[in-house]
Protein backbone atom coordinates (compact mmCIF):
# COMPACT_ATOMS: atom_id res chain seq x y z
CA UNK A 1 0.00 0.00 0.00
CA UNK A 2 1.29 3.39 -0.98
CA UNK A 3 1.73 6.08 1.69
CA UNK A 4 -0.38 8.54 -0.26
CA UNK A 5 -2.85 7.52 -2.94
CA UNK A 6 -4.75 9.97 -5.08
CA UNK A 7 -7.62 8.35 -6.93
CA UNK A 8 -9.18 10.35 -9.76
CA UNK A 9 -8.84 13.58 -7.82
CA UNK A 10 -10.39 16.66 -9.41
CA UNK A 11 -10.71 20.24 -8.30
CA UNK A 12 -13.03 22.68 -10.05
CA UNK A 13 -13.25 26.41 -9.51
CA UNK A 14 -16.55 27.71 -10.89
CA UNK A 15 -16.37 25.55 -13.98
CA UNK A 16 -12.62 25.84 -14.40
CA UNK A 17 -10.97 22.49 -13.84
CA UNK A 18 -7.63 23.10 -12.15
CA UNK A 19 -6.95 19.44 -11.39
CA UNK A 20 -8.56 16.81 -13.58
CA UNK A 21 -8.87 13.17 -12.51
CA UNK A 22 -5.31 12.81 -11.33
CA UNK A 23 -4.05 9.44 -10.05
CA UNK A 24 -0.81 9.50 -8.11
CA UNK A 25 0.68 6.96 -5.72
CA UNK A 26 3.53 7.99 -3.48
CA UNK A 27 5.39 5.14 -1.82
CA UNK A 28 7.02 5.48 1.56
CA UNK A 29 10.61 6.69 1.34
CA UNK A 30 10.30 8.12 -2.15
CA UNK A 31 11.13 11.57 -3.44
CA UNK A 32 8.50 12.35 -6.05
CA UNK A 33 8.63 15.38 -8.29
CA UNK A 34 5.57 17.05 -9.76
CA UNK A 35 6.37 19.17 -12.79
CA UNK A 36 4.43 21.00 -15.44
CA UNK A 37 4.10 24.41 -17.04
CA UNK A 38 2.67 27.38 -15.15
CA UNK A 39 -1.00 26.91 -14.39
CA UNK A 40 -0.81 23.15 -14.76
CA UNK A 41 -2.44 22.71 -11.35
CA UNK A 42 0.60 21.65 -9.35
CA UNK A 43 0.09 24.02 -6.46
CA UNK A 44 -3.65 23.38 -6.52
CA UNK A 45 -2.89 19.69 -6.23
CA UNK A 46 -0.79 20.36 -3.14
CA UNK A 47 -3.52 22.57 -1.71
CA UNK A 48 -5.99 19.74 -2.18
CA UNK A 49 -3.71 17.17 -0.53
CA UNK A 50 -2.96 19.51 2.35
CA UNK A 51 -6.61 20.43 2.91
CA UNK A 52 -6.72 24.08 1.89
CA UNK A 53 -9.15 23.01 -0.83
CA UNK A 54 -11.53 20.09 -0.59
CA UNK A 55 -11.34 17.87 -3.68
CA UNK A 56 -14.36 18.24 -5.98
CA UNK A 57 -14.18 14.58 -6.89
CA UNK A 58 -12.03 11.58 -6.12
CA UNK A 59 -10.41 10.08 -3.08
CA UNK A 60 -7.24 10.90 -1.22
CA UNK A 61 -5.93 8.10 0.97
CA UNK A 62 -3.09 8.59 3.43
CA UNK A 63 -1.88 5.36 5.02
CA UNK A 64 -5.08 3.84 3.66
CA UNK A 65 -7.25 6.39 5.43
CA UNK A 66 -9.53 8.78 3.57
CA UNK A 67 -8.34 12.37 4.18
CA UNK A 68 -10.01 14.23 1.31
CA UNK A 69 -12.10 17.12 2.63
CA UNK A 70 -10.55 17.24 6.10
CA UNK A 71 -9.36 20.59 7.46
CA UNK A 72 -5.67 21.52 7.02
CA UNK A 73 -4.96 21.21 10.72
CA UNK A 74 -6.49 17.73 10.81
CA UNK A 75 -4.40 16.68 7.84
CA UNK A 76 -1.29 18.12 9.48
CA UNK A 77 -2.17 16.01 12.49
CA UNK A 78 -2.23 12.89 10.32
CA UNK A 79 1.36 13.55 9.28
CA UNK A 80 1.38 15.68 6.14
CA UNK A 81 3.29 18.95 6.35
CA UNK A 82 3.99 21.47 3.65
CA UNK A 83 6.35 24.29 2.87
CA UNK A 84 4.76 27.09 0.91
CA UNK A 85 5.60 28.55 -2.47
CA UNK A 86 6.17 32.09 -1.25
CA UNK A 87 8.18 32.58 1.87
CA UNK A 88 5.31 31.98 4.25
CA UNK A 89 6.75 32.55 7.70
CA UNK A 90 5.94 34.18 11.00
CA UNK A 91 7.76 37.24 9.73
CA UNK A 92 8.06 39.19 13.00
CA UNK A 93 9.41 36.24 14.98
CA UNK A 94 12.98 34.92 15.11
CA UNK A 95 14.03 31.85 13.17
CA UNK A 96 14.03 29.85 16.39
CA UNK A 97 10.55 31.02 17.38
CA UNK A 98 9.27 30.17 13.92
CA UNK A 99 10.30 26.55 14.34
CA UNK A 100 9.30 26.43 18.01
CA UNK A 101 5.81 27.66 17.12
CA UNK A 102 5.64 25.08 14.37
CA UNK A 103 5.79 22.31 16.97
CA UNK A 104 2.15 22.91 17.93
CA UNK A 105 1.14 19.31 17.25
CA UNK A 106 3.73 17.81 19.60
CA UNK A 107 2.13 18.94 22.84
CA UNK A 108 0.71 15.98 24.70
CA UNK A 109 -0.18 17.99 27.81
CA UNK A 110 -3.76 19.22 28.10
CA UNK A 111 -4.78 22.85 27.69
CA UNK A 112 -5.52 23.40 31.38
CA UNK A 113 -2.07 22.16 32.33
CA UNK A 114 -0.58 24.35 29.61
CA UNK A 115 -2.35 27.33 31.16
CA UNK A 116 -1.18 26.44 34.67
CA UNK A 117 2.43 25.96 33.49
CA UNK A 118 2.74 22.65 35.30
CA UNK A 119 6.01 20.75 35.48
CA UNK A 120 4.98 18.42 32.68
CA UNK A 121 4.38 21.23 30.20
CA UNK A 122 7.64 22.93 31.15
CA UNK A 123 9.49 19.68 30.56
CA UNK A 124 7.75 19.32 27.23
CA UNK A 125 8.60 22.89 26.21
CA UNK A 126 12.23 22.31 27.08
CA UNK A 127 12.24 19.18 24.95
CA UNK A 128 10.66 21.04 22.04
CA UNK A 129 13.13 23.90 22.32
CA UNK A 130 15.91 21.35 22.01
CA UNK A 131 14.27 19.76 18.99
CA UNK A 132 13.78 23.17 17.35
CA UNK A 133 17.48 23.90 17.63
CA UNK A 134 18.28 20.45 16.26
CA UNK A 135 16.19 21.12 13.18
CA UNK A 136 17.76 24.54 12.63
CA UNK A 137 21.24 23.12 13.01
CA UNK A 138 20.53 20.20 10.72
CA UNK A 139 19.26 22.58 8.06
CA UNK A 140 22.26 24.87 8.50
CA UNK A 141 20.46 27.79 10.15
CA UNK A 142 21.79 27.12 13.66
CA UNK A 143 23.92 30.26 13.72
CA UNK A 144 21.01 32.40 12.57
CA UNK A 145 18.46 31.21 15.13
CA UNK A 146 18.13 34.65 16.73
CA UNK A 147 17.61 36.49 13.45
CA UNK A 148 14.13 37.88 12.82
CA UNK A 149 12.59 36.01 9.89
CA UNK A 150 11.85 39.04 7.73
CA UNK A 151 15.52 40.08 7.88
CA UNK A 152 16.82 36.76 6.58
CA UNK A 153 17.99 36.56 2.96
CA UNK A 154 15.60 34.86 0.58
CA UNK A 155 17.49 31.58 0.39
CA UNK A 156 17.51 31.22 4.14
CA UNK A 157 13.82 32.07 4.33
CA UNK A 158 13.11 29.20 1.95
CA UNK A 159 15.10 26.83 4.18
CA UNK A 160 13.30 28.18 7.24
CA UNK A 161 9.98 27.34 5.56
CA UNK A 162 11.15 23.75 5.40
CA UNK A 163 12.31 23.85 9.03
CA UNK A 164 8.83 24.93 10.15
CA UNK A 165 7.24 22.14 8.12
CA UNK A 166 9.64 19.68 9.75
CA UNK A 167 8.49 20.88 13.16
CA UNK A 168 5.12 19.24 12.44
CA UNK A 169 7.09 15.96 12.46
CA UNK A 170 5.59 14.77 9.17
CA UNK A 171 5.62 11.42 7.45
CA UNK A 172 5.07 13.14 4.12
CA UNK A 173 6.52 16.54 3.31
CA UNK A 174 5.11 18.62 0.48
CA UNK A 175 7.60 21.16 -0.86
CA UNK A 176 6.22 23.83 -3.16
CA UNK A 177 9.10 25.17 -5.29
CA UNK A 178 11.73 24.88 -2.56
CA UNK A 179 14.70 26.18 -4.55
CA UNK A 180 13.03 29.09 -6.35
CA UNK A 181 15.13 32.23 -6.20
CA UNK A 182 18.18 30.46 -4.79
CA UNK A 183 21.65 30.81 -6.29
CA UNK A 184 23.35 27.68 -7.67
CA UNK A 185 25.32 26.87 -4.52
CA UNK A 186 22.24 27.33 -2.34
CA UNK A 187 20.33 25.07 -4.70
CA UNK A 188 23.01 22.42 -4.33
CA UNK A 189 22.85 22.63 -0.52
CA UNK A 190 19.06 22.56 -0.51
CA UNK A 191 19.02 19.52 -2.76
CA UNK A 192 21.39 17.69 -0.44
CA UNK A 193 19.25 18.63 2.55
CA UNK A 194 16.11 17.27 0.96
CA UNK A 195 17.90 14.04 0.15
CA UNK A 196 19.07 13.79 3.74
CA UNK A 197 15.56 14.36 5.03
CA UNK A 198 14.63 11.17 3.25
CA UNK A 199 17.78 9.20 4.04
CA UNK A 200 18.36 10.27 7.65
CA UNK A 201 14.92 11.29 8.91
CA UNK A 202 12.93 8.83 6.83
CA UNK A 203 10.55 11.46 5.50
CA UNK A 204 8.79 10.89 2.20
CA UNK A 205 8.96 14.00 0.02
CA UNK A 206 6.83 15.37 -2.81
CA UNK A 207 8.23 18.36 -4.65
CA UNK A 208 6.74 20.84 -7.08
CA UNK A 209 9.63 22.49 -8.83
CA UNK A 210 10.45 24.32 -12.04
CA UNK A 211 14.18 23.83 -11.90
CA UNK A 212 14.66 20.76 -14.13
CA UNK A 213 18.23 20.18 -13.05
CA UNK A 214 17.21 19.83 -9.44
CA UNK A 215 14.15 17.73 -10.20
CA UNK A 216 15.90 15.33 -12.54
CA UNK A 217 18.78 14.94 -10.16
CA UNK A 218 16.85 14.59 -6.93
CA UNK A 219 13.63 12.75 -7.65
CA UNK A 220 13.13 9.00 -7.79
CA UNK A 221 10.02 9.42 -9.83
CA UNK A 222 8.38 12.27 -11.68
CA UNK A 223 4.76 13.10 -12.43
CA UNK A 224 4.02 15.56 -15.23
CA UNK A 225 0.87 17.66 -15.16
CA UNK A 226 -0.54 19.76 -17.96
CA UNK A 227 -3.86 21.60 -17.86
CA UNK A 228 -4.68 19.76 -14.67
CA UNK A 229 -4.18 16.32 -16.19
CA UNK A 230 -1.44 13.82 -15.61
CA UNK A 231 0.27 13.38 -18.98
CA UNK A 232 3.20 11.26 -17.91
CA UNK A 233 4.77 9.50 -14.97
CA UNK A 234 8.05 7.65 -14.60
CA UNK A 235 11.74 7.71 -13.81
CA UNK A 236 13.63 10.92 -14.60
CA UNK A 237 15.26 9.25 -17.63
CA UNK A 238 11.90 8.17 -19.00
CA UNK A 239 10.44 11.63 -18.55
CA UNK A 240 13.39 13.21 -20.34
CA UNK A 241 12.75 11.04 -23.35
CA UNK A 242 8.97 11.10 -23.26
CA UNK A 243 7.71 12.59 -26.53
CA UNK A 244 4.54 14.16 -25.18
CA UNK A 245 6.38 15.74 -22.27
CA UNK A 246 8.93 17.21 -24.64
CA UNK A 247 6.20 18.54 -26.86
CA UNK A 248 4.20 20.01 -24.01
CA UNK A 249 6.76 21.25 -21.66
CA UNK A 250 10.44 20.59 -21.85
CA UNK A 251 11.08 21.54 -25.45
CA UNK A 252 14.23 20.37 -27.17
CA UNK A 253 16.29 23.17 -25.61
CA UNK A 254 15.01 22.37 -22.15
CA UNK A 255 16.31 18.84 -22.43
CA UNK A 256 19.85 19.89 -23.07
CA UNK A 257 19.72 22.26 -20.12
CA UNK A 258 18.56 19.48 -17.90
CA UNK A 259 21.20 17.05 -19.12
CA UNK B 1 16.33 47.28 34.95
CA UNK B 2 14.71 50.64 34.24
CA UNK B 3 11.65 48.85 32.99
CA UNK B 4 11.37 46.94 36.26
CA UNK B 5 11.85 50.11 38.29
CA UNK B 6 9.18 51.92 36.28
CA UNK B 7 6.81 48.99 36.63
CA UNK B 8 7.48 48.79 40.38
CA UNK B 9 6.93 52.52 40.83
CA UNK B 10 3.73 52.31 38.85
CA UNK B 11 2.56 49.44 41.04
CA UNK B 12 3.32 51.27 44.26
CA UNK B 13 1.45 54.36 43.06
CA UNK B 14 -1.56 52.21 42.14
CA UNK B 15 -1.50 50.46 45.52
CA UNK B 16 -1.31 53.64 47.56
CA UNK B 17 -3.44 55.78 45.27
CA UNK B 18 -6.50 56.27 47.51
CA UNK B 19 -4.20 57.60 50.25
CA UNK B 20 -2.21 59.86 47.94
CA UNK B 21 -5.04 61.12 45.78
CA UNK B 22 -6.83 63.05 48.48
CA UNK B 23 -10.20 63.04 46.74
CA UNK B 24 -12.59 60.34 45.72
CA UNK B 25 -13.01 61.63 42.21
CA UNK B 26 -9.53 60.60 41.09
CA UNK B 27 -10.06 57.19 42.70
CA UNK B 28 -13.33 56.85 40.80
CA UNK B 29 -11.57 57.67 37.55
CA UNK B 30 -8.94 55.01 38.18
CA UNK B 31 -11.70 52.50 38.96
CA UNK B 32 -13.23 53.31 35.58
CA UNK B 33 -9.79 52.95 33.99
CA UNK B 34 -9.48 49.50 35.57
CA UNK B 35 -12.83 48.46 34.10
CA UNK B 36 -11.92 49.77 30.66
CA UNK B 37 -8.50 48.12 30.91
CA UNK B 38 -10.09 44.74 31.45
CA UNK B 39 -12.48 45.25 28.54
CA UNK B 40 -9.58 46.53 26.44
CA UNK B 41 -7.41 43.54 27.28
CA UNK B 42 -10.26 41.35 26.07
CA UNK B 43 -10.28 43.25 22.81
CA UNK B 44 -6.52 42.80 22.57
CA UNK B 45 -6.85 39.09 23.12
CA UNK B 46 -9.17 38.73 20.16
CA UNK B 47 -6.93 41.08 18.18
CA UNK B 48 -4.00 38.77 18.89
CA UNK B 49 -5.94 36.31 16.69
CA UNK B 50 -6.55 39.13 14.20
CA UNK B 51 -10.22 39.29 15.08
CA UNK B 52 -11.85 42.65 15.72
CA UNK B 53 -14.63 42.61 18.26
CA UNK B 54 -17.19 45.40 18.53
CA UNK B 55 -19.11 43.51 21.16
CA UNK B 56 -17.22 44.08 24.41
CA UNK B 57 -19.91 46.45 25.72
CA UNK B 58 -22.64 43.93 24.98
CA UNK B 59 -20.98 41.21 27.03
CA UNK B 60 -20.12 43.71 29.72
CA UNK B 61 -23.86 44.50 29.88
CA UNK B 62 -24.80 40.84 30.07
CA UNK B 63 -22.45 40.44 33.02
CA UNK B 64 -23.83 43.52 34.77
CA UNK B 65 -27.50 42.61 34.32
CA UNK B 66 -27.02 38.91 35.14
CA UNK B 67 -25.23 39.78 38.33
CA UNK B 68 -27.80 42.36 39.40
CA UNK B 69 -30.66 39.93 38.74
CA UNK B 70 -28.91 36.97 40.34
CA UNK B 71 -28.41 38.97 43.52
CA UNK B 72 -31.73 40.82 43.58
CA UNK B 73 -34.08 38.15 42.26
CA UNK B 74 -32.43 34.93 43.40
CA UNK B 75 -30.80 36.34 46.50
CA UNK B 76 -27.37 35.03 45.61
CA UNK B 77 -24.24 36.33 47.28
CA UNK B 78 -22.30 38.88 45.19
CA UNK B 79 -19.15 36.77 45.36
CA UNK B 80 -21.02 33.86 43.82
CA UNK B 81 -22.85 36.02 41.33
CA UNK B 82 -19.66 37.62 40.01
CA UNK B 83 -18.04 34.48 38.53
CA UNK B 84 -21.49 33.21 37.52
CA UNK B 85 -22.23 36.34 35.51
CA UNK B 86 -18.83 35.88 33.86
CA UNK B 87 -19.90 32.37 32.89
CA UNK B 88 -23.27 33.58 31.58
CA UNK B 89 -21.51 36.17 29.48
CA UNK B 90 -19.09 33.52 28.21
CA UNK B 91 -22.02 31.24 27.36
CA UNK B 92 -23.63 33.95 25.23
CA UNK B 93 -20.26 34.58 23.60
CA UNK B 94 -19.90 30.89 22.86
CA UNK B 95 -23.32 30.71 21.21
CA UNK B 96 -22.90 33.84 19.09
CA UNK B 97 -19.26 33.44 18.17
CA UNK B 98 -19.31 29.70 17.52
CA UNK B 99 -21.73 30.48 14.70
CA UNK B 100 -20.07 33.70 13.55
CA UNK B 101 -16.54 32.32 13.43
CA UNK B 102 -17.56 29.55 11.04
CA UNK B 103 -17.93 32.28 8.45
CA UNK B 104 -14.61 33.97 9.20
CA UNK B 105 -13.22 37.16 10.75
CA UNK B 106 -15.40 39.62 8.84
CA UNK B 107 -18.61 37.99 9.98
CA UNK B 108 -17.19 37.81 13.49
CA UNK B 109 -16.71 41.56 13.35
CA UNK B 110 -20.21 42.32 12.13
CA UNK B 111 -21.90 39.76 14.41
CA UNK B 112 -20.20 41.22 17.47
CA UNK B 113 -21.38 44.67 16.40
CA UNK B 114 -24.94 43.57 15.74
CA UNK B 115 -25.03 41.52 18.92
CA UNK B 116 -24.09 44.45 21.11
CA UNK B 117 -26.87 46.52 19.48
CA UNK B 118 -29.35 43.73 20.11
CA UNK B 119 -28.31 43.42 23.75
CA UNK B 120 -28.86 47.13 24.36
CA UNK B 121 -32.23 47.14 22.59
CA UNK B 122 -33.45 44.07 24.45
CA UNK B 123 -32.38 45.47 27.81
CA UNK B 124 -33.96 48.81 27.04
CA UNK B 125 -37.30 47.56 25.81
CA UNK B 126 -37.94 44.65 28.18
CA UNK B 127 -39.83 45.52 31.33
CA UNK B 128 -38.20 42.73 33.31
CA UNK B 129 -34.80 44.38 32.82
CA UNK B 130 -36.15 47.75 33.89
CA UNK B 131 -36.42 49.25 30.41
CA UNK B 132 -34.43 52.36 29.55
CA UNK B 133 -34.62 53.41 33.22
CA UNK B 134 -32.42 50.44 34.06
CA UNK B 135 -32.11 48.71 37.42
CA UNK B 136 -31.75 50.85 40.52
CA UNK B 137 -30.49 50.05 44.00
CA UNK B 138 -28.24 47.19 43.03
CA UNK B 139 -26.78 46.13 46.41
CA UNK B 140 -23.14 46.85 47.12
CA UNK B 141 -20.71 43.96 47.67
CA UNK B 142 -20.24 42.77 51.23
CA UNK B 143 -17.42 40.98 53.00
CA UNK B 144 -19.01 39.48 56.10
CA UNK B 145 -20.69 42.45 57.72
CA UNK B 146 -18.52 45.05 55.97
CA UNK B 147 -20.18 46.73 52.98
CA UNK B 148 -17.84 47.93 50.25
CA UNK B 149 -19.41 51.36 50.04
CA UNK B 150 -16.40 53.64 50.05
CA UNK B 151 -14.60 54.36 46.80
CA UNK B 152 -11.35 53.23 48.44
CA UNK B 153 -12.63 49.74 49.18
CA UNK B 154 -14.16 49.46 45.72
CA UNK B 155 -10.88 50.64 44.25
CA UNK B 156 -9.00 47.78 45.86
CA UNK B 157 -11.57 45.33 44.55
CA UNK B 158 -11.16 46.78 41.04
CA UNK B 159 -7.41 46.62 41.35
CA UNK B 160 -7.47 42.97 42.44
CA UNK B 161 -9.78 42.13 39.55
CA UNK B 162 -7.37 43.84 37.17
CA UNK B 163 -4.44 42.04 38.71
CA UNK B 164 -6.19 38.67 38.47
CA UNK B 165 -7.04 39.40 34.86
CA UNK B 166 -3.44 40.34 34.09
CA UNK B 167 -2.17 37.15 35.71
CA UNK B 168 -4.57 34.93 33.77
CA UNK B 169 -3.80 36.64 30.46
CA UNK B 170 -0.08 36.58 31.14
CA UNK B 171 -0.18 32.85 31.89
CA UNK B 172 -2.17 32.28 28.70
CA UNK B 173 0.15 34.34 26.52
CA UNK B 174 3.24 32.60 27.91
CA UNK B 175 1.78 29.13 27.36
CA UNK B 176 1.59 27.18 24.09
CA UNK B 177 -1.99 28.49 23.81
CA UNK B 178 -0.71 32.04 23.48
CA UNK B 179 1.92 30.85 21.04
CA UNK B 180 -0.80 29.36 18.87
CA UNK B 181 -2.73 32.63 19.05
CA UNK B 182 0.34 34.56 17.93
CA UNK B 183 0.80 32.07 15.11
CA UNK B 184 -2.78 32.62 13.96
CA UNK B 185 -2.32 36.37 14.18
CA UNK B 186 0.93 36.28 12.28
CA UNK B 187 -0.04 33.92 9.46
CA UNK B 188 -3.32 32.03 9.42
CA UNK B 189 -2.47 29.68 6.57
CA UNK B 190 0.86 28.69 8.03
CA UNK B 191 -0.75 28.19 11.44
CA UNK B 192 -3.34 25.88 9.88
CA UNK B 193 -0.71 23.93 8.01
CA UNK B 194 1.15 23.38 11.27
CA UNK B 195 -1.92 21.72 12.75
CA UNK B 196 -3.45 24.59 14.72
CA UNK B 197 -7.24 24.40 14.81
CA UNK B 198 -7.76 28.07 13.97
CA UNK B 199 -11.52 28.01 14.58
CA UNK B 200 -11.25 26.53 18.03
CA UNK B 201 -8.40 28.74 19.19
CA UNK B 202 -10.11 31.88 17.96
CA UNK B 203 -13.35 30.87 19.65
CA UNK B 204 -11.44 30.20 22.85
CA UNK B 205 -9.91 33.67 22.85
CA UNK B 206 -13.26 35.34 22.15
CA UNK B 207 -15.05 33.40 24.91
CA UNK B 208 -12.33 34.01 27.51
CA UNK B 209 -12.36 37.73 26.79
CA UNK B 210 -16.15 37.77 27.23
CA UNK B 211 -15.89 35.89 30.51
CA UNK B 212 -13.82 38.72 31.94
CA UNK B 213 -16.11 41.32 30.41
CA UNK B 214 -18.95 39.63 32.29
CA UNK B 215 -17.04 39.57 35.57
CA UNK B 216 -16.17 43.22 35.31
CA UNK B 217 -19.80 43.92 34.40
CA UNK B 218 -20.83 42.39 37.69
CA UNK B 219 -18.32 44.59 39.50
CA UNK B 220 -19.66 47.65 37.69
CA UNK B 221 -23.29 46.90 38.54
CA UNK B 222 -22.64 46.45 42.25
CA UNK B 223 -20.35 49.42 42.70
CA UNK B 224 -22.40 51.91 40.65
CA UNK B 225 -25.62 50.55 42.21
CA UNK B 226 -27.42 51.67 39.06
CA UNK B 227 -27.25 50.21 35.58
CA UNK B 228 -28.89 51.69 32.50
CA UNK B 229 -28.74 50.16 29.02
CA UNK B 230 -27.24 53.27 27.39
CA UNK B 231 -24.01 52.83 29.39
CA UNK B 232 -23.39 49.68 27.39
CA UNK B 233 -23.92 51.25 24.01
CA UNK B 234 -21.91 50.45 20.96
CA UNK B 235 -19.83 53.61 21.54
CA UNK B 236 -18.38 51.96 24.58
CA UNK B 237 -17.07 49.07 22.47
CA UNK B 238 -15.47 51.60 20.14
CA UNK B 239 -13.89 53.47 23.05
CA UNK B 240 -12.49 50.17 24.31
CA UNK B 241 -10.86 49.57 20.94
CA UNK B 242 -9.47 53.10 21.05
CA UNK B 243 -7.88 52.53 24.44
CA UNK B 244 -6.11 49.43 23.16
CA UNK B 245 -4.97 51.28 20.05
CA UNK B 246 -3.73 54.35 21.91
CA UNK B 247 -1.80 52.27 24.43
CA UNK B 248 -0.32 50.11 21.67
CA UNK B 249 -1.96 47.27 19.81
CA UNK B 250 1.06 45.03 19.99
CA UNK B 251 1.20 45.36 23.79
CA UNK B 252 -1.55 42.94 24.59
CA UNK B 253 -1.63 43.53 28.34
CA UNK B 254 0.02 46.88 29.04
CA UNK B 255 -1.43 48.63 25.98
CA UNK B 256 -5.09 48.74 27.03
CA UNK B 257 -4.15 49.66 30.61
CA UNK B 258 -2.03 52.64 29.60
CA UNK B 259 -4.54 53.62 26.95
CA UNK B 260 -7.44 53.51 29.38
CA UNK B 261 -5.57 55.49 32.05
CA UNK B 262 -4.57 58.18 29.58
CA UNK B 263 -7.98 58.46 28.00
CA UNK B 264 -9.85 58.54 31.30
CA UNK B 265 -7.68 61.35 32.62
CA UNK B 266 -7.20 63.32 29.42
CA UNK B 267 -10.66 64.97 29.42
CA UNK B 268 -10.03 66.09 33.00
CA UNK B 269 -6.94 67.99 31.97
CA UNK B 270 -8.72 69.45 28.99
CA UNK B 271 -11.57 70.54 31.23
CA UNK B 272 -13.90 69.95 28.33
CA UNK B 273 -17.61 69.50 28.46
CA UNK B 274 -19.03 66.13 27.61
CA UNK B 275 -20.28 67.29 24.21
CA UNK B 276 -16.79 68.13 23.02
CA UNK B 277 -15.18 64.97 24.33
CA UNK B 278 -15.69 62.84 21.22
CA UNK B 279 -14.08 65.58 19.12
CA UNK B 280 -11.02 65.72 21.37
CA UNK B 281 -10.82 61.94 21.38
CA UNK B 282 -11.07 61.88 17.61
CA UNK B 283 -8.32 64.44 17.14
CA UNK B 284 -6.12 62.71 19.69
CA UNK B 285 -6.66 59.37 17.99
CA UNK B 286 -5.77 60.77 14.58
CA UNK B 287 -2.61 62.36 15.97
CA UNK B 288 -1.62 59.04 17.57
CA UNK B 289 -2.22 57.13 14.36
CA UNK B 290 -0.15 59.60 12.33
CA UNK B 291 2.78 60.09 14.68
CA UNK B 292 2.95 56.95 16.83
CA UNK B 293 0.95 54.25 15.04
CA UNK B 294 2.33 51.66 17.46
CA UNK B 295 0.69 53.44 20.40
CA UNK B 296 2.09 55.25 23.43
CA UNK B 297 4.11 52.26 24.56
CA UNK B 298 5.96 52.12 21.25
CA UNK B 299 7.51 55.56 21.80
CA UNK B 300 10.85 54.19 23.09
CA UNK B 301 11.16 51.93 20.03
CA UNK B 302 10.02 54.58 17.60
CA UNK B 303 12.19 57.35 18.95
CA UNK B 304 15.24 55.53 20.31
CA UNK B 305 17.24 58.76 20.50
CA UNK B 306 14.57 60.40 22.61
CA UNK B 307 14.53 57.41 24.91
CA UNK B 308 18.32 57.47 25.09
CA UNK B 309 18.33 61.16 25.99
CA UNK B 310 15.77 60.45 28.69
CA UNK B 311 17.99 57.74 30.14
CA UNK B 312 21.06 59.98 30.14
CA UNK B 313 19.09 62.73 31.79
CA UNK B 314 18.20 60.36 34.62
CA UNK B 315 21.86 59.57 35.20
Amino acid sequence: MALLELKKVSKNFDGLTAVNKVDIDIEEGEIVGVIGPNGAGKSTLFNVINGFFAPSQGEILFKGEQIGGLRPDQIAGKGIARAFQQSTLFMEATAFENVYTGFHLSYKTGLIKQFLHTASIRREQKEIKKKSMEILEFMGLGALHNEVAKNLPHGHQRILCMCIALAAEPKLLLLDEPVTGMNPSEKQTCKELIRQLRDVWGITVAIVEHDMKVVMNLCDRIVVLNYGQKIAEGLPEEIKNNKSVIAFYLGSGGLQDAA
Amino acid sequence: MLKKALLGGFGVILLLLPHIAGNDYIVLLVILACIYSILGMGFSMTWKNRLITCGQAGFWAIGAYSSALLVMELGLNFWVAMPLSGLISALFAFIVYSIALRAGPLVFFSMSLVFSFIVMEVLGTTGYFGGWEGIMDVPSPKIGGYVLLSKTSQYYLALSLLLFNILVYYALYKSPIGRAWSAIGSNVRLAEAQGINVYRYRLGAAVISCFFAGVVGSFYAHTQNLIVPTTFSFHCSIYVQMYALIGGLSFYIAGPIIGALVMVFLPEFLRSTAEFQPIFFGVFLILIIIFIPGGILSIPQRFPRLAGAFLRMKK
